[in-house]
């Protein structure tokens, strides 16, 4: 995105076509995909394997869901960018992702404008919260 | 005849949840950004993992 670097993402979400498609997306504002994952304990895996800066996590997945994902990849790291994009946005739900440590709920049925500008800003808002903690830490 | 999936298996669901009409609203983007601000707000920045 904005950064020098390229930012390495993880897709989790059990549809090729909806990988596929955040995928392209992701891309084209210049991220690497660095994995795909079609259900939450593949996730976990490549998490470990990639080491990335920001996962999308899709909810509804077998295996393990992406709320329990999400809960585990927290445990893991507070440092990695964690977005729920998934077609599951009850405000219960909402608050259920938010409270369990995700960055950002992201409709899946955004306008592609939308939610790109919605990703970017959220890994912004990400790398501003990761400069306060360092700062603050110093 | 035609059938909507989708609703049969809501109708299902909600079958199965003791059949109370609990539809859940579902938030537009922007009530989920306003949510994640209040949290935001509301949650100073923890300190971050060692």
């Amino acid at each position: 995105m904005s950064e020098k670097r390229k930012v390495r993402v993880l897709l989790a979400d059990d549809e090729s076509h909806v990988r596929l498609f955040v995928k392209t997306v992701v891309s084209s504002m210049g991220c690497q995909v660095v994995g795909e994952a079609t259900n939450g304990k593949e996730a976990l895996e490549l998490f470990d394997q990639t080491s990335p800066d920001l996962v999308l996590l899709d909810i509804n997945m077998p295996v393990m869901d992406g709320i329990a994902a999400l809960k585990a990849l927290r445990v893991k790291s507070d440092k990695v960018a964690i977005v729920m994009l998934t077609s599951l946005a009850s405000a219960d739900i909402v608050e259920q992702c938010l409270e369990a440590g995700a960055n950002y709920h992201l409709r899946k049925d955004l306008p592609l404008n939308e939610l790109k500008q919605e990703i970017r800003d959220t890994w912004l808002a990400h790398m501003q919260d990761l400069r306060d903690a360092a700062g603050g830490a110093a | 005849m035609k059938f909507d999936l989708a609703k049969m298996l809501e109708e299902v669901k909600r079958d199965e949840r003791g059949g109370k009409a609990q539809e859940k609203k579902v938030l537009t983007q922007e009530e989920i950004k306003a949510m994640a601000r209040r949290r935001r707000r509301a949650e100073p920045a923890k300190p971050q993992e060692k």
